[in-house]
Parts: structure tokens; sequence; C-alpha cells
């Protein structure tokens, strides 16, 4: 029972860091959603080095783990391209962008793959444009796939941003780490830590789930 | 860089089999500890199903990192001295096992129960009933996902190197504190990471294609 | 094509102002900003208390600024690996923790004038009666910090006792943080831990009856804060203000409150030979 006391009152001392992760997470998520959509863009278009560039940075963000691909961002590129001062905020901001826009255009690009075929053309048939397609045809359908893909990412970037800590970020993980060095015990802030993670990408989860129930339902009905 | 290898090049290399140990056996003894656990998940007994769902709900929405220097944590506590390797491999093993608990289940969801039943019904025995009606039809389901697995765990594994494990991230870090070159390092560190994962993504790929024709529909 | 786009995204996230086409001093004073890095956990140094980073470099930070012209300080708590690596890149002005100059680091970087002198010493549980000399160390499990300047020693120690016709360690196991290297020696994984005599100091106070000194290694390990050799007028500007603290007596005084005990801050002969920073 003193154990539950304790990483109970371990628990406000984390919260400036959890803060930390959610801001970093959500401006993540942010720019791989738009990143995504370039992305998927790039891969339908006619010149043959846009897609190929695609191709290879989508490869690249799922061979690299991202430990390595953020000290590569970090201590690596500006080292080698003198560029000066990082902020490693914002490095983690575009690392976890960058990983979590690829995750996502993967999963956008399997859910237009399986819209079946010639709804497009049948649409043009009708005399619907291009972008009249997309917006009243494919979008309403894609929906609810991408919105549970959405949060998908979301907990996909919380359950790897605990990289940030590595690089000066005092994100969640790095502040349980500094109560750690100040109280001595190595135990109870990482518990608490690991509450707080689960709360967040638990909750995410679960969003996710009814949310893609209702979308669902909608689409049935 | 040609310098850099000839001088650290073993340091590398001792990192890369120390990552490929690690991931490899962790995923195999997690793997299997995966299925076992897929079974209480399954079941209809709340008593086995709820403290099944409530393991791999936890692993599975908290970080790696976090895992592992909890065990870290844990055996320090309990004054346990084991070797650093083991205890990483073992945090790969119990993250590899929740993720395939799921996608066992998955691939069990998919078969009809039906099947299950007519089989019983032409007098088939339970352990027949598994290997010639269910297996086959869990393997092509399951395996393309296993692998992708393996490809998640091995990007994974290089936060083990924030808690000293002796694998490519740390000794990437090994060579930088002693040479200063972080970008000649962590790109070649990022590059065999790249090779690794790939191949496996790539196993994955022709697994799935190749394995299409009996999945079910 | 990867590489010129993660350029163009870096060099979106990069801070204003030309980072190297100017004296780092003077952009520091034009810009009233500087930005150091710590790893605040080094005890009592530097270390984190209730979200601040304290400790005895902080002091010494804020007297620097005063003399700076009271500049506005980011200061970003970092790993100690990487930490030189990422002022060689730029990422920040000065490396505001305590470092020991060694031949290694000395061809890379420049040194300021030490704060503080300590000790390596090798530290084991009290109830260990097994240490007494260095060779008692063959065949024991060490443990110090990745990248620390006691990462050499350690390293320096096993070459001796092999060289001595001894076995050596059985390993040398490296941690990422100093605290981390007390909690390996408390909870068994490691026989003995190779660190600073302050940091075994402040192990002591915070756990006590747990850890003694075994026997201490070696030359004094002087304490200093780094900036890129090229920077000699940020790097005389810190060594006028450590002058400034030691001639007034104030140094002593800081070093009483925050270490216990006074040391030296020697003017000359704290570098290496080689020192990239004595060349002209």
């Amino acid at each position: 029972m003193a154990l539950a006391a304790r990483i109970v009152e371990t628990v406000p001392l984390l919260l400036d860091g959890l803060a930390i992760t959610v801001a970093i997470c959500g401006l993540a998520t942010l720019l791989g959603l738009l990143l995504s959509i370039l992305i998927l863009v790039a891969r339908r278009s006619g010149l043959r080095w846009l897609r190929w560039g695609a191709v290879g940075f989508v490869s690249l963000m799922r061979g690299l783990p991202i430990v390595v691909l953020v000290f590569l961002l970090y201590f690596g590129v500006p080292a080698l391209l003198d560029l000066g001062r990082v902020s490693a905020f914002w490095i983690g901001v575009l690392a976890l962008g960058l990983n979590g826009g690829a995750f996502l255009s993967e999963v956008l690009r399997g859910a237009i793959a399986r819209l079946p075929a010639g709804q497009s053309e049948s649409a043009l048939a009708l005399g619907l444009g291009r972008v009249q397609t997309w917006r009243l045809v494919l979008v309403p359908q894609l929906l609810p796939v991408a919105l549970p893909a959405l949060a998908g990412e979301v907990g996909f970037l919380i359950k790897a941003s605990p990289v940030l800590s590595l690089i000066t970020v005092v994100d969640l993980t790095r502040r349980s780490q500094q109560v750690t060095m100040q109280t001595f015990d190595p135990l109870v802030p990482l518990i608490a830590a690991a509450l707080l993670y689960f709360v967040l990408i638990g909750s995410v989860a679960l969003f996710s789930r009814w949310l893609e129930q209702r979308l669902q339902r909608r689409i049935a009905g | 860089m040609i310098g850099l290898l000839s001088d650290y090049g073993d340091v590398i290399l001792g990192g890369l089999l120390g990552t490929v140990a690690i991931v490899g056996i962790g995923f195999l003894v997690g793997g299997l500890a995966g299925i076992l656990l897929a079974f209480p998940l399954m079941s209809r007994l709340r008593l086995l199903r709820w403290p099944a769902r409530s393991l791999v709900e936890l692993i599975r929405n908290t970080p790696f990192l976090i895992q592992a220097m909890l065990l870290f944590a844990a055996f320090g506590v309990l004054r346990l001295r084991l070797d650093p390797t083991l205890v990483g491999t073992l945090s790969v093993a119990i993250y590899t096992s929740a993720y395939m608990a799921e996608i066992v289940r998955g691939a069990m969801h998919s078969i009809p129960r039906g099947q299950t039943d007519a089989a019983a019904a032409l007098g088939l025995p339970a352990l027949l009933r598994f290997r010639l009606v269910i297996l086959p039809q869990l393997v092509p389901f399951a395996l393309p996902a296993s692998v992708n697995l393996l490809a998640t765990v091995a990007k994974e594994s290089a936060f083990l190197s924030a808690v000293s494990v002796a694998e490519l991230t740390y000794a990437g870090q090994v060579v930088i504190a002693q040479t200063f070159r972080v970008f000649e390092v962590w790109a070649i560190v990022g590059t065999l990471y790249l090779l690794l994962v790939l191949t496996v993504l790539t196993a994955a790929q022709r697994l799935e294609r190749r394995m299409r024709w009996v999945r079910p529909t | 094509m990867i590489k010129t786009l993660i350029a163009l995204a870096l060099a979106g996230t990069v801070l204003a102002g030309p980072a190297f086409s100017q004296d780092t001093l003077e952009r520091i004073k034009a810009s009233g900003k500087m930005t150091v890095a710590t790893e605040a956990a080094f005890k009592p140094f530097e270390y984190v208390e209730d979200g601040e980073i304290v400790g005895f470099g902080a002091e010494l930070l804020a007297e620097f600024r005063k003399d700076l012209g009271d500049v506005e300080v980011e200061q970003l708590d970092l790993p100690f690996q990487g930490i030189l690596a990422g002022l060689a890149a730029g990422q920040y002005d000065l490396v505001a923790t305590s470092v020991a100059p060694n031949p290694e680091r000395a061809k890379t970087y420049a040194f300021s004038r030490p704060f503080a002198t300590i000790e390596n010493v090798v530290v084991v549980p009290l109830d260990d009666d097994s240490v007494t000399q260095l060779s008692d160390l063959n065949g024991l499990l060490v443990g110090s910090q990745l990248g620390s300047s006691t990462e050499a020693i350690a390293r320096e120690i096993d070459e001796t006792l092999k060289a001595e016709g001894g076995s050596g360690f059985e390993d040398l196991r490296l941690y990422q943080t100093f605290p981390d290297t007390a909690f390996a020696l408390r909870s068994g994984q490691v026989d003995a831990i190779v660190i600073g005599s302050t940091t075994a100091g402040e192990f002591m106070n915070a756990s006590p009856d747990t850890f003694k000194v075994a026997l201490s290694y070696g030359d004094p390990v002087y304490l200093t804060w780094v900036t890129r050799p090229e920077d000699r007028d940020l790097l005389a500007a810190l060594d006028a203000t450590i002058a400034r603290l030691a001639d007034s007596g104030q140094l002593s005084e800081m070093q009483k409150k925050w270490i216990g005990v006074t040391s030296e801050s020697p003017e000359s002969g704290y570098l290496p030979e080689g020192a990239v920073q004595l060349q002209p």
C-alpha cells in the first residue's frame, strides 16, 4: 500500500513532462498528417523521380529505428552540414512527424487500394470533376479508415516519444529520471510514468475504437 | 569513414551481433509465449481472460523504453545480478508476447466457427482438428503479421542502448565517445539497421504475396 | 534528394542567427542570449531539484551571466554522451557542465580554468572489505559512466592490471548517468564503480551506510567547462569570471557551500600536452 501511495505522490511531479510529451506528439501528428497527404500525392504523380523519392522516403522511415533517426537529426546532420544550433524540441516534432507521416501514408494507401475499382471512372462518366470525385465519392469512404488510422498514429507517436528524453527534451520519461536522481528511488517514478503513458495511450486507443464503430455504423446505416 | 571502420569496425560488428542475438532470441521466446498467451485471451472464462487481457493491454499501451527501464529497475530492487543482455532479451520477449498474442487471436477470429464444429462432427479429435483445419488457415494469416512484428521489434530494440545493453546503437555511442565522429557513426549504424529491417520487411511482403491464395477472404 | 529534403527541413528549425560566421561572444552580447548545455546528473555540481537545474555550476553560471551583461541564458539538460559532440556541431555556445580535460578531448575542445579539483575513486558496498588495493579489482565486475573521464580512468586501471600480470576486470559496464552507476552498485549489478570523489560523497550522503571509498587512483582531476577552440574570446571571458571569483575568495565559499571542502583552481598546468587550445 505504501508503494501505491508513493506512486500517487509522484504523479504531480511528472505533469510538466507529460505536457511536453503531449505538445510534441500533437504537433508531430499535424506534421505527419500533412506529410502523408504529400507522400500520397507524390506517389500518384506522373513524375518518376517524385514517385521514387516518396517510396524511398517511406522505406527509409520504415527501416530506421526512431532512436537512430533522432540521433542522426539532432547530433549527426547539424555536425555534417554546419547548421549551427537546432532545437531539440523541434527536432523531436520533425523526427516523429516524418516517421508518423510515412506510417500514415501507408495506411491511407492501403485504404485507397481497397476502394472498389471503377468508382472514379463511373464518377467521371457521370460528369463529376476530379476534385468533386475525390470530395463527394472517395473521401467519404476513406474517412472511416482515415480517422482511426490517425488516432492509431497518435498512439504510435506517443509510444515512440520517450526517444526525446535521449536528446535534452524534458518529456515524461526524462522527468521521471530527474525525480529518480533526486529521490534515489529507481522504481517509483518509473511506475508513475508508465501509468501516465498507459492512461494517455489507452484513451487514444479507446477514442479510436469508438470513432471506428461510430463511423462504420454511419456508413452502414 | 574507412579509417573509422578499420579502427572500430569490430565494436560496431559486435553491436550488430548483439542486436541480432537479442532480437532473434527475444522474438522467438516472446513469440512462443505470445501463442500460449493467446489461449487465455480467447477463453470464455473471465477468470482466465481478464488477467491475460490486462497484461496484453499494459504492454501494448506503454512505450518499450519504459518497459525495459522498469525491468532493469525491478531486477535491481530484487538485487538479482543478471547480464544486461539477458535482461534486454527478456524485455524484447515480453514486448513481443503481447503483440503476438493479439496476432494469433486475430487470426483465430478470422476462422469461421462452423469449421471447427464441422470437423468435430466428422469425428476428428481435437489435436487433429487443430493441425488439419485450424493451423493451415492460421499460418497464412499470422505469418506475414509476425514477420512485420519482427521488423518492429528490431527497431524498438535500439531503445535498449539507453539502459546500457551492448547492442548496435550502444556500440555507436561507445565509438562516438572515443572518436566524436557523430555523423559517420550514426550513418553507419543507421545503414546497418536499414539493411536488417528492410530485409525482414521484404520477406514479410513475399510471404504475404505467396500466401494470399490460401488466405480466407 | 532525401538528404537535401532533410537539410531543408532542418534549416527551418534552426534558430535565428548565423552560427559560425560571427564570433560567438560577440553574437551572445549582440543578441543578449546564450545557450548552454548541462548534464544535470552530477550532484553537487549540476543537478535538478524541483524542476530547476541547481548546484555549484548554476551559481557559477549566474556569475558568468552577470559578467556578460545579464544576457538571457537558455540551459539545455542533456545526456552526457553526445554533449561534447553537440558543442562541436554548434548546437549551443558552451558546455556548462563539469568536464575533466583529457588528451583525447583536448584534441577537439577547449577547456576553461578549473573551478574545482577532485580525485578518481573506486567505490564499493560498505560491507565489502575485499578491495583495499588496485590488484583486488582483478576479476571484478566494474561500472562507470559512458563517455565520462572516469570511463577512460576505468579502462586505464584495467590495462594497468593486465600489464601487471592480472586478469583485469571481469567486465566494464558503462551506464548513461552517474546515479545509474550507484543504483547498479547498490543493487549488486556490479562489484565496484569508478567515479569522481565528489560524486562518491554525494552518493554516501544520499544513501548513508551503503557505500564506501575503497581507494583513489591517479592524478587529480580538474573540473572545467568547455568551449569550441575557435571561440577564444568566450573562453577568455569565462576564465576572467573564474579568476575574479578565485581572487575574491568567493570560489572557495562556493566550494564550501556545495562540495563541503575547498580545492584548488590552478591558473595553469591543467591542460594535457598537445591540447588544441595551446596552439597559436
